[in-house]
């Protein structure tokens, strides 16, 4: 049974931090957009593709895993400007309701599965780029996580950008007035949450050896927007914590075959139970309706 | 300085604004009083581009507006500015002559370069999409490098940002850090119980505190125009009057102040001129005196 | 003029029976209509589904579109109704099985006749008792959720936790298949399928359904659920028990969920969890949203469309071409008319008299007696 135990731990802290890194994309377009991006799983795939095209093309060393790391990051934070450009940002100028916004989401994420699904049909290897063992690789997944989360929350909460992106998430129209083009903070947001989610994509295929179209909604799916919430949408540490718990609940959950099946069943009830207890996460803050 | 023309607002089928009129001139303090609802916040909105106008509403900016060094500074740039600086000694006669079709490439750049022409183009290619004279065809998040800034109704301070940060924030279009934290010292000296709190998250600061925050904050963009909206609002009376010394003081050293005010004797008393809105309309406009004597301002607003 | 006033108000309060009348031509209508389509065999399968995802759909609508509340787990409340009917009937086949010692040849006499597939009185019963079985337990536990969750959260968080419910749905129902004596949604008897050939049936149900839902999001406790969606606090300060309205459209939802769970168990003798996970309840807010959130007809209209254009798309094109077209509809429409095809507004038979130009008979003036009388 601890051999169980160790391993969904070991797994979970490795999954846990794929989960963080897409949390974060969750909770950080939520903080500033007031809008649940459905379609920020399928960032998942679009990276795992890339570095799996450029894998081919250049190889699958530590070296070249740098330049898919930096490719997928690239693409995903394009494709993500462009799909704000085209479908998001014309809803935010007519001010229509958030559930428009929902659907046009789910319109995206559908054409992305679709795009896929048409195009490769057979499940992929993943590139290997690093042969460690699996406490290793968790520990390099742990490091990689931290280490963005970091520089991250540096850029946040130290640069002017990212002042302004604080700012513009909490008082959009007084950021205006300060000077602050609210569209541009948004798509840079967008484009770090994707460029975020690339990064897990890729991280992803170090773990799994194989990978195919629907990874962005059937593997991974709505578990990292799962961490997102029970960690506090809105909060960026949040987003990690919550990644990291539901990861290890994930795996443990999953090491027990008494408990294997019902793994999805434990983790929405622990979304259940975490709106019910405390709405707004386990960091979120608590904020009052002003009437 | 900036003249208001044929303004209307509409929100959706309600009108808040009718086709009013309006002229602030450069370092006068002009007040708009009215009762609840008759538009007076909405005026404020409508110049600091937070709400879309009718068609033809006008707001028209005085030379003056456009032409100071540090405008000049924000539409082409440190380097274009002091070279422009550097060759005609004034920005006033800078402002002309980019203005003006004149090929200037000689007295600027010496040479009469292919190269030099292009970036004269370019200087003046950025100089006109700024220098539009219809404020309102400019989108919301560039008004403020047109030196006017606004302090929303209810403050509206960054309530997760601490006092430093919001402060940052109101130099967020500004590039010279030196000047900037310059800046910072002197608007702490201005306002000691800020500079106690510079680390507090300004959400936790109390109203009167938080006003002083959102002053400053507007302060910190070195603006010409200063819209305040209803400052006293929230308030207790000393607090208020520690506000209104400010506000004339910031008018004392040449800021230009657009007040709106439920509290009309006390804007009124330290107005230059007035105006009276009711309904999206003007039905009163004169000095401040004149207001403050007027028999029906009396009556509706002054309570005697 | 008091007098004018006064008869105006008699006029309105008088049940419209011509209104009426109308009304339930239409329905027979619309029950013959569907019933003589379904003799096409291609349409056989397309028509229950229509109404089985008609039924659903507008259970989804007095939620979303009425209340103003985003829903995102439905297909887990169809998901409870067709474990529950598919348990039922299944369970009752069993029992009168057993209890009479009958064999399966016996068994089908009784519910259906093997020779011409007509389908028996009992065999009828037994699925419209189960289906309604089902549609009761899921509006007992949509009850309980809306209970616990409809007080305290609103708005996104409503949302989210609805689809964490549905999730769990769905991975409960996963499980449940293990657990012995549980068997539910496959190895229905067959004749269930003959009772969706029965068109009649299952389209009664969704005019059921639809009286229901008019009557009473129609009337005055229609207007307040409009108010509520508008602006909770005004309407609660307006003396509208809010969170009992809420409540209550929030279980009506969930009863005809269950209702059209267990039609589509009947109708397919299978019930496979994936069909009422995410994308199911996903595929009902797209229904509504581009028929318009709130509009009963544009619900029926977008459905019955959507599902038609899908199994077509599904006939000529390979999977991933369908999904694309969805999407990018989708999206287009979004872009294009954010509020649906209906909006808000319905097929009322005004504005059917407005297109055809057909003139009301002006009602007698009252206003010439009183003026004579005046003078």
């Amino acid at each position: 049974m601890w051999n169980n135990l160790y391993n969904g731990l070991i797994n979970g802290l490795g999954m846990g931090s794929i989960y963080a890194l897409i949390a974060i994309g969750y909770t950080m377009v939520y903080g500033i957009a007031r809008m649940i991006n459905f379609a920020h799983g399928e960032f998942i795939t679009i990276g795992a593709f890339v570095s799996y095209g450029m894998a081919s093309l250049i190889g699958a060393n530590p070296i070249t895993m740098i330049i898919c790391i930096i490719a997928s990051m690239l693409i995903c934070a394009i494709v993500s400007i462009i799909t704000e450009k085209l479908a998001y940002y014309p809803l935010r100028k007519r001010n229509t309701k958030r559930i428009t916004a929902l659907i046009t989401a789910i319109g995206v994420s559908y054409i992305i599965y679709s795009l896929f699904n048409i195009q490769f049909q057979e499940i992929k290897s993943s590139p290997k780029f690093l042969n460690l063992s699996n406490t290793n690789l968790t520990i390099l997944t742990i490091v990689i996580t931290l280490v963005t989360v970091v520089l991250l929350t540096l850029f946040i909460n130290k640069t002017k950008f990212g002042k302004a992106m604080r700012a513009t998430s909490e008082n959009p129209s007084a950021a205006k007035l300060m000077g602050i083009n609210n569209d541009a903070m948004i798509t840079l947001t967008f484009a770090i949450g994707a460029a975020l989610a690339g990064l897990g994509a890729v991280v992803y295929c170090l773990r799994i050896p194989y990978f195919k179209f629907s990874v962005g909604s059937d593997a991974i799916g709505l578990i990292p927007f799962v961490a997102a919430v029970v960690g506090g949408i809105g909060s960026l540490p949040g987003a990690v914590i919550g990644g990291f718990i539901i990861g290890i609940i994930q795996q443990i959950s999953v090491a027990f075959p008494e408990t294997s099946p019902w793994t999805p069943a434990i983790l929405y009830s622990i979304l259940i139970l975490i709106l019910i207890i405390k709405p707004t996460g386990i960091l979120g803050k608590s904020i009052g309706e002003k009437v | 300085m900036l003249k208001v023309e044929n303004l209307s607002v509409s929100y959706g089928k309600i009108k808040a604004i009718d086709k009013i009129n309006l002229e602030v001139n450069s370092g006068e303090i002009v007040v708009l009083i009215g009762a609840n609802g008759a538009g007076k916040t909405t005026t404020l909105k409508a110049i600091s581009g937070l709400v879309k106008c009718e068609v033809d509403s006008h707001i028209r900016l005085d030379l003056s507006m456009l032409t100071d060094k540090r405008t000049l500074n924000r539409f082409v740039g440190k380097k274009a500015t002091d070279l422009l600086l550097k060759v005609y000694h004034s920005s006033e006669v800078a402002f002309e002559k980019i203005n003006s079709n004149e090929d200037i490439t000689k007295e600027l750049f010496a040479k009469n370069s292919k190269l030099n022409q292009i970036k004269l183009k370019r200087i003046r290619k950025k100089y006109n999409y700024f220098v539009k004279a219809d404020l309102l065809k400019v989108k919301a998040h560039r008004i403020s490098s047109y030196g006017i800034a606004h302090v929303p109704e209810g403050r509206q301070v960054f309530a997760n940002l601490t006092v430093q940060e919001n402060l940052e924030m109101g130099a967020f279009k500004r590039h010279s850090r030196k000047k900037i934290t310059e800046d910072l010292e002197k608007i702490y000296e201005l306002f000691p119980r800020l500079k106690e709190r510079k680390k507090q998250k300004a959400g936790t600061l109390s109203g009167g505190e938080q006003q002083m925050l959102a002053i400053a904050r507007a302060m910190m963009s070195k603006p010409k125009i200063i819209l305040l909206d209803e400052p006293s609002m929230g308030l207790a009376p000393i607090i208020v009057k520690e506000v209104f010394e400010i506000i004339k003081k910031l008018n004392e050293s040449g800021i230009t102040i657009v007040l709106v005010e439920q509290n009309a004797k006390l804007a009124l008393s330290i107005a230059d001129r007035g105006y009276v809105l009711e309904t999206g309309k003007i039905i009163l406009s004169g000095t401040g005196e004149e207001l403050l004597n007027n028999e029906n301002v009396k009556k509706a607003y002054l309570g005697s | 003029m008091i007098a004018k006033i006064e008869s105006n108000r008699n006029n309105h309060l008088k049940p419209n029976y011509k209104r009426y009348l109308l009304n339930g031509l239409c329905s027979v209508l619309i029950v013959v209509v569907l019933s003589l389509l379904t003799n096409n065999l291609s349409l056989k399968i397309i028509i229950p589904q229509i109404i089985i995802f008609s039924i659903a759909a507008l259970s989804l609508n007095i939620v979303c579109g009425c209340l103003g509340e985003m829903v995102l787990g439905h297909g887990g409340f169809m998901l409870v109704g067709g474990i529950v009917a598919s348990y039922v009937s299944q369970k009752i086949y069993q029992l009168v099985m057993e209890k009479n010692n009958f064999s399966s040849s016996q068994m089908r006499e009784i519910f259906y006749n093997i020779g011409n597939g007509e389908v028996h009185f009992a065999g009828y019963i037994l699925v419209i008792f189960a289906v309604i079985v089902g549609a009761i337990f899921t509006g007992v536990i949509g009850f309980l959720i809306g209970v616990a969750v409809l007080g305290r959260m609103k708005g996104d968080y409503l949302a989210i936790i609805t689809l964490g419910i549905g999730l769990v749905f769905v991975s409960i129902a996963n499980n449940l298949q293990t657990i012995d004596g549980f068997k539910y949604g496959v190895d229905g008897p067959s004749y269930y399928t003959r009772i969706a050939g029965n068109t009649p049936i299952f389209a009664s149900f969704l005019i059921l359904t639809l009286i229901c839902f008019i009557m009473i999001f129609k009337s005055r406790y229609g207007r307040a659920i409009l108010s509520i969606r508008e602006d909770e606090i005004a309407s609660e300060a307006s003396g509208i028990p809010v969170k009992k309205y809420k409540i209550f459209t929030f279980t009506l939802s969930a009863i005809f969920a269950g209702l059209a769970g267990g039609l589509y168990y009947h109708f397919a003798s299978y019930l496979g969890t994936s069909l009422f996970s995410q994308d199911r309840s996903i595929e009902l807010l797209v229904f509504i949203v581009l028929g318009g959130l709130g509009s009963f007809t544009g619900t029926l209209i977008s459905t019955a469309l959507l599902t038609f254009v899908s199994y077509k798309l599904l006939l000529n094109a390979p999977g991933g071409y369908q999904l694309l077209i969805y999407g990018v509809i989708l999206i287009i429409v979004m872009l294009i008319r954010p509020e649906g095809l209906f909006g808000t507004k319905e097929l009322t038979w005004d504005f059917i008299k407005k297109v055809f130009k057909i003139k009301k008979k002006p009602k007698k003036i009252v206003e010439e007696e009183i003026i004579h009388d005046n003078k």
